[in-house]
């Protein structure tokens, strides 16, 4: 698949699991920080077949990033896989793998769904070009 | 207007979770995917001790604590003692083992304050009861009636509305998740060439139930399955099959820890027993709970009817294994052996064969329930013939015909399948 296409489902997919997908702008700045109850981080994968944002890595990094109420990922066009094998692929074992495809939800109650829960509750791609 | 019992309520929630099942489904090369999940757990069952002390081996060179649990009240022993004897607050995520081997209970003995942190398992925590489904336990619940439970828990009058629900128990849950220094969790997979530990979630808790300092991950050994690249088809199958969820808001792949400690409990307690009996096929089992919603008999009576902590179906099979104590005889005739739990598992489980043995065992062992002895017995003395014959046989046909036994039959495949 081509960078272009994988771009083009990640949007579909993206828009199915309630996440927002942008391309960056000039003054949007990569680089992991906490501002307003709003994590930004580097993702280190995004997958196009869902939407999925993946993080790589300790407690100290994911942990804030949970915590907060809204999630900003940023990555480049190289970092997008097609699908949830390739992230795995790319993950060397250390800390832990985490997927985010969207809202934190629940349907426990009447199967009624409901928005945010411990997760953030907004979930954002920001597309910045280059691998 | 009558409030809806717990029949009614189950019977919506497991309607609305079979349509999204089917759309999901439906955009899926689902056969394929299905075949795949099966190979795969095929592979679990049949080398099963050999992948789990492949797992050991390797989550322990990773860092992780490993202890191996033959029985239930072993592993409770094994969480508590992990855990130290100044007890204080721990945050638990969903999992059915330590629901089968009774950690709660165990660990409050001891002193500990338990929250569960899956909203709806701290409805069925607070309420005193089992979760009804092993991936919706409050689905025996209408909103009315888990508003009138959280009001008196939290004391004061909420609607039952279930944002304004969830909200509440939110903000009642939210300081322990976030400052507790000790989490339970169980996990969905465990992958033996990587010693790494695959878990789902939606909400949330089970990231931070899995992230403080100290964790403890308590699973059975029937998790495992041998290499990564297994994992995707079986996390297709188990969201898709169990809340109609292309894939979970969270999945987790636990390595090595970084920064705290972490301790693996593998429970067997019945398990390896389970993969080499004859009863081998229902070890694949993934705990999607799909066989519960779509069984007629599941949506009558709901999880609690089965009076074990695996309902429906799969815990007509697997109960006796996993829980000795509770095996109630007369569970494996809770089914009406109509296939539509076979047809549905993703993982091709012949369920309905698998009960018919059971019954089949039963009676062979002198077993049966008295009421399955009398029935029997009785049909065969109506097909006897002679005067008393002629009297049973239309009495008998008048019974099966009695509205309660249609009602049942008329629940069979729900949705129109087939």
């Amino acid at each position: 698949m081509s960078a272009a296409d994988r771009i083009a489902r990640l949007r579909t997919a993206a828009a199915e699991s309630a996440v927002s997908v942008r391309d960056a702008a000039p003054e949007d700045r990569a680089a992991e920080r906490i501002e307003d109850d709003v994590a930004h981080v580097l993702a280190d994968a995004v997958i196009a077949e869902s939407g999925a944002v993946v993080l790589f890595g300790g407690d100290d990094r994911l942990r804030p990033a949970m915590a907060c109420a809204a999630l900003v990922a940023h990555v480049r066009t190289g970092d997008v896989v097609d699908d949830f094998g390739a992230a795995l692929d790319r993950f060397d074992g250390t800390g832990r793998m985490i997927s985010i495809c969207g809202p934190s939800r629940t349907a426990d109650i009447e199967k009624k769904l409901v928005i945010g829960v411990h997760g953030p509750r907004e979930v954002t791609i920001v597309v910045h070009g280059g691998d | 207007m009558s409030t809806p019992g717990p029949d009614t309520a189950t019977r919506r929630a497991a309607d609305l979770t079979l349509a999204k099942r089917a759309q999901v489904t439906a955009r899926a090369p689902w056969e394929a995917l299905r075949q795949e999940a099966t190979a795969a757990r095929r592979e679990s069952v049949e080398r099963q001790a050999e992948l789990v002390d492949l797992f050991a081996e390797r989550a322990a060179a990773k860092g992780n604590e490993v202890v191996r649990a033959g029985t239930a009240e072993e592993a409770c022993r094994a969480v508590a003692a992990e855990l130290g004897d100044a007890p204080g607050t721990l945050i638990k995520a969903k999992s059915m083992v330590t629901e089968e081997i009774g950690l709660r209970h165990h660990l409050e003995r001891a002193g500990w304050t338990v929250y569960e942190t899956d909203l709806g398992e701290w409805i069925v925590q607070v309420r005193k009861e089992l979760p009804a489904h092993v991936t919706a336990p409050a689905i025996h619940l209408s909103a009315a009636e888990i508003a009138e439970t959280l009001s008196g828990v939290l004391g004061r009058t909420l609607s039952s509305e279930p944002t304004a629900l969830a909200g509440a128990a939110i903000d009642h849950l939210r300081g322990p998740l976030r400052s507790a220094t000790v989490g339970v969790s169980g996990a969905n997979f465990l992958i033996a060439e990587t010693g790494e530990a695959v878990v789902v979630e939606n909400e949330g808790n089970a990231y931070f139930s899995s992230s403080t300092p100290k964790h403890v991950l308590v699973t059975g050994i029937d998790k495992i399955v041998r290499k990564r690249s297994q994992i995707p088809a079986l996390l297709k199958v188990l969201t898709a099959s169990a809340t109609g969820q292309a894939q979970t808001v969270y999945t987790h792949v636990l390595g090595a820890p970084h920064g705290g400690k972490r301790t693996i409990v593998l429970v067997d307690n019945g398990r390896s027993h389970l993969a080499r009996s004859a009863y081998a096929d229902a070890a694949r089992c993934i705990r999607c709970g799909a066989c519960m919603v779509v069984c007629p008999v599941f949506r009558q009576v709901s999880g609690h009817g089965y009076r074990t902590v695996y309902p429906g179906p799969i815990g007509i099979v697997v109960a006796p294994f996993l829980e000795p104590r509770a095996e109630p005889d007369d569970a494996p005739y809770f089914s009406t052996l109509c296939g539509a739990c076979s047809d549905i598992c993703p993982v091709t489980i012949p369920l309905a064969d698998l009960i018919a043995k059971r019954r089949a065992d039963l009676w062979r062992d002198g077993k049966a329930p008295a009421m399955v002895r009398q029935g029997v017995s009785l049909w065969k003395r109506a097909q006897r013939g002679g005067f008393v014959g002629a009297l049973l046989r239309p009495a008998l046909r008048a019974l099966l015909r009695h509205p309660a036994l249609r009602r049942l039959g008329q629940a069979t495949r729900p949705g129109g399948r087939r």
